[in-house]
């Protein structure tokens, strides 16, 4: 018994020392659009502005004729050094249909533009795919970064739905760029 | 002597290989079990979210507010302006470090486990705030002013893992340190306290020492703006906002351990008890924090 409160304050403490130890030094306003086709959620459209401070690291590190566009060439360096590694934490994107964990996330139509703010916006597409049925279907996306070293909110006032509207039984979403979408055929 | 280092050596080998395992990104692995990771949305009743979400709001507007004089002090420079961003950096420093991290953990368990006075404190928080700022500086200066590039988000990645691995390991190594002199070396009084001064300068170090993202994000930001010099008032200003709060934890800390034992100072044998509890429980904490920032390290791989 007494050992078991032993390892259960060892965990506790453990749990806690990794709980504070994190905070967020990036901050990435979300958009999110869940794309509609006739007969299919077809995917999601995700557009992400940074905060000031990465924004200004991503503009020195690959805007390099200060143009205040990424030519193609600089959209792929944007690319190898400022996104692609986000891969092997999954983009920081979570999905579930029907409760049921989407794991093929796979990034389609990577753009990314400076505004007159200097603030960058990356803008992508994933592929979903799920048809519509006549049974009700529930999609949740949420983004998260595990190492709380990126902090995403929404903005809440953006279209959740885009494309052909289905029968949305409703489209939800909250500051902590969650999302929640029902539709059926 | 030797039987307790190869024990200690043994405990660290197989805390870093199960962290290591444990750290690797797996986002599919632990995700795939919790379908309702946010719950039903229509039934939630908080649309913007509790006091994280708060402070992670205050945090990003203080973030926004310094970005926003750094790039109008490119255009008007005055003295006034240069005043305002001093001042608004040390609130930010001060918002930012009473955040989860910043080492306040491990100023808390330092100070309870031995006597200490204000200056401790004062040395204290000037050491993290300074090594924590201090190594950003120099960072951003070698990258920008030696290599001439902007680090991408590899290697400022690699840098922060390696940064907070290390930090992680020697954190483990002052804990286990502090935890066998408390063993060891229980009826040397006066040798402890000589090696306090010591300990001190270690766990100011270790709990400073990985570069403040922050400041080398200002620092970046106002070298690309061309002005250098505004930059390093910012950041000095984030530094004091981190030293003051610092420096009160540490002073909080100082003033409750000293109520405590004068609250037991007639009752001899507990406040030998509590003394022994808390050395132990300290160094414990110190380690356990350790092994947790050297998982945390392999985590942002």
């Amino acid at each position: 018994m007494i050992h078991k409160k032993i390892r259960l304050a060892f965990i506790f403490i453990i749990i806690l020392s990794g709980v504070v130890y994190a905070h967020p030094h990036v901050f990435i306003k979300t958009r999110t659009g869940f794309v509609f086709s006739r007969n299919s959620l077809a995917g999601v459209e995700v557009s992400w502005s940074f905060d000031s401070f990465f924004s200004g690291r991503v503009i020195m590190g690959c805007d390099r004729n200060k143009d205040r566009k990424f030519s193609a060439s600089e959209l792929r360096k944007v690319y190898k050094g400022f996104f692609s590694r986000l891969k092997l934490h999954n983009y920081f994107i979570y999905i579930w249909i029907n409760n049921s964990y989407f794991r093929n996330i796979r990034i389609s139509n990577f753009r990314a533009r400076i505004n007159a703010a200097r603030i960058v916006t990356y803008s992508f597409f994933i592929k979903i795919n799920t048809p519509l049925t006549a049974r009700k279907k529930t999609v949740k996306l949420m983004y998260k970064d595990k190492t709380i070293f990126v902090a995403f909110y929404a903005d809440v006032k953006s279209g959740i739905i885009k494309g052909i509207k289905p029968r949305v039984v409703k489209a939800l979403n909250n500051k902590r760029a969650q999302y929640q979408v029902e539709f059926q055929k | 002597m030797k039987n307790t280092l190869i024990i200690i050596i043994l405990i660290t080998l197989i805390f870093s290989i199960a962290g290591h395992m444990y750290a690797k990104p797996d986002p599919v692995k632990t995700s795939k079990n919790d379908p309702a990771a946010f719950g039903d949305l229509s039934k939630s009743k908080t649309k913007s979210g509790g006091l994280w979400d708060a402070f992670l709001g205050i945090n990003r507007k203080m973030q926004e507010t310094v970005a926003k004089y750094l790039k109008e002090i490119k255009d008007n420079f005055s003295l006034v302006m240069l005043f305002v961003i001093l001042f608004v950096s040390l609130i930010y420093g001060f918002i930012h470090a009473s955040g989860p991290g910043h080492g306040k953990a491990l100023v808390v368990s330092y100070f309870l486990d031995r006597e200490a006075n204000l200056l401790d404190a004062a040395a204290m928080a000037g050491l993290v705030s300074g090594v924590h700022i201090g190594s950003a500086l120099v960072l951003a200066t070698i990258f920008q002013l030696v290599f001439l590039v902007i680090p991408d988000q590899s290697v400022q990645t690699n840098l922060r893992s390696y940064f907070t691995i290390g930090s992680g390991i020697f954190i483990v190594c002052i804990g286990l340190y502090s935890l066998i002199e408390k063993i060891i070396h229980k009826n040397q009084e006066k040798k402890i306290d000589m090696k306090s001064k010591k300990s001190l300068l270690l766990v100011g170090i270790a709990a400073g020492i990985v570069p403040c993202p922050m400041a080398m994000a200002v620092m970046l930001l106002s070298i690309s703006f061309g002005i250098y010099y505004v930059g390093f008032i910012s950041v000095l200003g984030i530094s004091f906002g981190m030293f003051a709060l610092l420096f009160l934890i540490g002073t909080i800390t100082i003033k409750s351990r000293q109520k405590i034992e004068a609250k037991l100072s007639g009752k001899t044998k507990f406040k030998n008890i509590f003394l022994k509890t808390i050395g132990i429980a300290s160094a414990s904490i110190i380690i356990l924090f350790g092994l947790w920032i050297t998982i945390y390290g392999f985590q942002i791989k």
